[in-house]
């Protein structure tokens, strides 16, 4: 009897997934055990189980099926849902909500595997790909982002965070296939930096990325097949909410439905954004050309390039035509997304539209440009992002388009008293490490290095300005957790649970001074900028003397300045080879830099070999630390002749993402050792030693204490002059809690009394000094090159 | 949930499952997940959801002391690892990579 009303219901459903295309190849297969089961399609490769299946023998046997490889899914119950009784739909329901539970977690774990496979892979494949690759060369494409495994092309599958989640693997004949089991779907590869870009192209392969790439110097995001353009466009719009968004699709009219098109212009219509289809006109297209390498191929860039920008100027800033495809245009195709009312498609409209639905939870006006504020949903359960991924991807990306921040050109602020690295606005306490280069990137530049977190601004009555995009910070916290949550904690003296804490990075994010209304004027809140600085570094004898005070044996001669550390050296080209004294002190303080890393000092590994990561190493870390030093100081050190080292850069990031964080670390150190405000060491003679008085005039606990006490405002430097102190301001920002240039006294009193050095290097730098006062003569041409015996440590 | 981005997964997976099992059969996770980030959105969840969520806050550290800021901030933090948005680091990183501490003000 059972059986036989097993065997009825086995029909049934074998009938329905017959019909839903997803019937077994075995019917055996069909089992109400309320177990997922999975098998071969009928039709499918042996082999294959692509199929699905959870039945239930409940009194209305009911159940899912469905299959992977399509991507159907149906309920089915054996008895109709019309004829069902309320009790009976939400017993129906609630299996249902359970099968989807299941799948899910089933989904999720497999993806999570992949990821896993696929940071293991990434990290095998070669980061150097092979120029005259068969692919690349056949498209002429270059390998951005790219690896190599073998013969084969890698390319990273990401998700807007950076975090990798699959690999795309790319034969030499261009025969391409995903991780197995790798989620794509919303997720891509980057060519370019999106952050802060006016344009960003959305395109299906890599090789039409890298063309469109190059003809346009725009963002590229490849989305690697054509169902992924909507889903990656999506997410694109809500990081990017004002970013002009096209869709540059595939055209294939012989093929079926025209995928390639078909899901360009979704998409496009998604997200306000609009589509360009590659323009053969004119070229052979014997090869049935698709895309925009074929283009590139038969045309060449500059016919990509004349057909974005036409299509780019055809768009309307507020409208797209209605219904229509928008016509063809004399240099390309260009088409609005069809099927669209005639309204206002533009982010801000789509913005205005969100404000008059709000959503039940406040929102902010700034955009915090990640986190809970950018609108994405959650993924409960799924891995972490890889914050250090983020952050290198970042600078990578930053590198890579000639940004790399500290590169960037930079002014002190003219303000009395106000540093000139990023620091919080609303507690005083400067920004640390990558922190600080994360904000260099982000800002204005250097003439207000003021931040503020949105509610720390709102807590002083300052409003972050609507539509600010925020810069990202990192911090960590600490996660209090019991050691057995099935047992009692241990308690502590006073009786409180002891629980273990687990640190966690989290991102920040923080508004420039510029985009906060209400925030006090740099003026309001220091003083004039013709106050006198108490830190003018600039003045050439404070420069000296800071130099001097290091202790470092420098030697001028020559025409090339570089640190040797076998005699622990500084050697420099006189100065009358400097057209100016800043650049004297520029390449000076470089050197310093490296000269830190000596093992009586800082202690860091020398390598002489150019070629090797630990000199690229050695080298990022004083270009770092002289970008911070030069910021103080008011000097720069000129490094356009050195743009080699930044791919030397890029693949000490590509290899390893905390690098950039240790980087970022040590220079920082470098820099506080120089300007005496490292919180472990001074120098002492040239050589290290252990500090054990407070830092000069700073609480040292704001810097580094994991848990800091409340910050104690340091009185702003008041002006030099007659006029009367200003009021106090009871929202203005505190002060600096680091140090403003305490240690500067002592250096100060030593430039005022330079005969007070009697020293061997204090006479000698005297000498120096006045067989080279007044000139300020350009180097030579042609001066004759240090021997390359003496190229040890390079000025770079 | 808990255990593919903890390596502790003792100490929280089982409240915290517990609470997000229940919204998941009361088909609340998708709609409320933002909200869920606060502590207060819990106690405003329906009535018969109302003795997971007491067992999950009492495994808040503050919260049986009658700290609600501490414990709001590590349910915060609970969220935001379960959401992906914060990420586990050794505690040795810490020093070698020169990550900051966050103020207490930060926000």
């Amino acid at each position: 009897m059972a059986s036989a009303w097993l065997d009825e219901q086995q029909l049934a459903v074998l009938d329905a997934m017959h019909r839903a295309g997803c019937a077994p190849h075995d019917p055996r297969a069909i089992a109400f055990d309320g177990v997922r089961h999975r098998f071969r399609v009928a039709g499918d490769a042996p082999g294959s189980r692509n199929g699905w299946l959870i039945l239930y023998a409940d009194r209305i046997p009911s159940g899912a099926f469905g299959s992977w490889k399509t991507g159907r899914s149906e309920t089915w119950s054996a008895q109709p849902w019309r004829e069902a009784s309320a009790a009976e739909r939400r017993a129906w329901r609630r299996q249902w909500a359970e099968i989807q539970v299941r799948r899910a977690a089933e989904q999720r774990a497999r993806h999570d595997r992949a990821r896993a496979r696929a940071a293991k892979l990434w990290e095998r494949a070669r980061p150097f790909v092979e120029a005259r690759h068969p692919y690349l060369v056949a498209k002429q494409a270059p390998a951005v982002g790219l690896r190599q495994m073998k013969d084969r092309l890698v390319a990273p599958v990401r998700d807007l965070d950076g975090t990798l989640h699959s690999l795309a693997f790319i034969g030499p004949d261009g025969a391409k296939r995903f991780l197995k089991d790798g989620a794509v779907e919303g997720h891509c590869h980057v060519l370019g930096e999106p952050q802060g870009a006016k344009t960003l192209l959305l395109c299906e392969g890599y090789a039409t990325g890298a063309s469109l790439h190059r003809a346009s110097g725009w963002p590229v995001v490849v989305g690697f097949n054509a169902g992924n353009l909507p889903p990656v466009a999506a997410r694109l719009r809500r990081r990017y909410p004002d970013a002009t968004l096209i869709v540059a699709g595939d055209d294939d009219p012989r093929t079926p439905g025209n995928p390639g098109k078909t899901y360009a212009e979704q998409a496009a219509r998604a997200v306000s954004g609009s589509v360009v289809l590659p323009d053969f006109t004119g070229l052979d297209s014997g090869a049935a050309p698709t895309d925009f390498n074929d283009l590139h191929v038969l045309g060449g860039l500059p016919r990509i390039r004349a057909q974005l920008l036409a299509h780019r100027a055809a768009q309307s800033p507020m409208r797209l035509p209605p219904t229509s495809m928008a016509p063809a245009r004399e240099s390309g195709r260009s088409s609005a997304a069809p099927s669209v009312p005639a309204t206002d498609f533009s982010p801000r409209a789509a913005r205005s539209l969100a404000m008059a639905n709000p959503r039940p939870r406040p929102t902010r006006r700034g955009d915090e440009g990640g986190g809970r504020g950018d609108g994405r949903r959650g993924r409960g359960g799924g891995a972490s992002r890889n914050l250090y991924q983020e952050v290198t991807d970042r600078m990578i990306a930053l590198i890579e388009n000639g940004a790399a921040p500290w590169r960037r050109p930079w002014d002190r602020p003219r303000h009395p008293g106000v540093p000139a690295l990023p620091f919080n606005a609303a507690t005083g306490k400067p920004y640390q490490g990558i922190n600080i280069l994360l904000l260099l990137a982000s800002g204005p530049g250097f003439a207000d290095p003021r931040w503020c977190g949105y509610q720390q601004a709102q807590a002083r009555g300052w409003q972050v300005a609507a539509g600010a995009r925020g810069a990202s910070v990192y911090f960590f916290k600490r996660l209090e957790i019991d050691a057995d949550p099935d047992a009692e904690p241990p308690l502590d003296d006073d009786g409180r649970p002891l629980r273990r804490a687990i640190p966690l990075l989290r991102r920040h994010t923080v508004f420039h001074a510029s985009q906060i209304e209400g925030i006090p004027t740099l003026e309001e809140a220091y003083g004039p900028t013709d106050a006198p600085l108490a830190h003018a570094w600039d003045r050439d004898a404070h420069l000296e003397a800071l130099l001097r005070r290091s202790g470092a044996r420098i030697v001028h001669g020559g025409v090339e300045a570089f640190y040797r550390p076998g005699t622990d050296s500084i050697h420099l080209p006189p100065r009358e080879r400097f057209p100016a004294s800043g650049g004297y002190y520029g390449v000076a303080f470089h050197e310093l830099g490296h000269w830190t890393g000596h093992e009586t000092r800082l202690n860091r590994p020398w390598c002489f070999d150019r070629h090797a990561p630990e000199y690229a190493r050695e080298e990022l870390r004083a270009e770092l630390a002289s970008a911070f030093l030069g910021a103080e100081l008011g000097v720069h050190h000129d490094l356009d002749e050195h743009a080699a080292y930044l791919a030397m850069y890029l693949e000490l990031l590509r290899q390893d993402n905390k690098e950039i964080f240790r980087a970022a670390k040590d220079a920082q150190g470098i820099a506080d050792l120089l300007l005496d405000r490292h919180p472990e060491w001074r120098l002492e003679q040239g050589a290290c030693v252990r500090r054990t008085e407070p830092l000069p005039g700073a609480d040292s606990r704001a810097r580094d204490d994991p848990d800091p006490p409340a910050v104690t405002p340091v009185a702003i430097p008041a002006p030099a002059t007659d006029a009367p102190p200003p009021e106090p301001n009871p929202v203005a920002p505190v002060a600096p809690s680091s140090p403003p240039f305490s240690w500067v006294v002592a250096a100060l009193d030593e430039a005022r009394r330079p005969e007070a050095d009697d020293s061997e290097l204090g006479q000698l730098s005297r000498r120096i000094e006045a067989a080279f006062a007044g000139a300020s003569r350009r180097a030579p041409a042609g001066a004759p090159a240090q021997p390359a015996a003496d190229r040890l440590m390079p000025n770079g | 949930m808990l255990k593919h981005i903890l390596k502790e997964p003792s100490a929280l997976r089982a409240p915290w499952e517990a609470l997000v099992a229940s919204l998941d059969d009361a088909g609340l996770t998708e709609t409320l997940v933002e909200e869920l980030a606060e502590l207060e959105a819990l106690k405003a969840l329906p009535e018969g959801l109302h003795p997971v969520v007491e067992a999950y806050l009492d495994t808040l550290p503050g919260y049986r002391e009658g700290d609600r800021s501490r414990a709001a901030e590590q349910h915060r933090l609970r969220w935001e690892l379960w959401q992906g948005l914060a990420m586990v680091v050794d505690a040795a990183d810490l020093a070698a990579l020169g990550l900051s501490a966050e103020d207490p003000s930060d926000g």
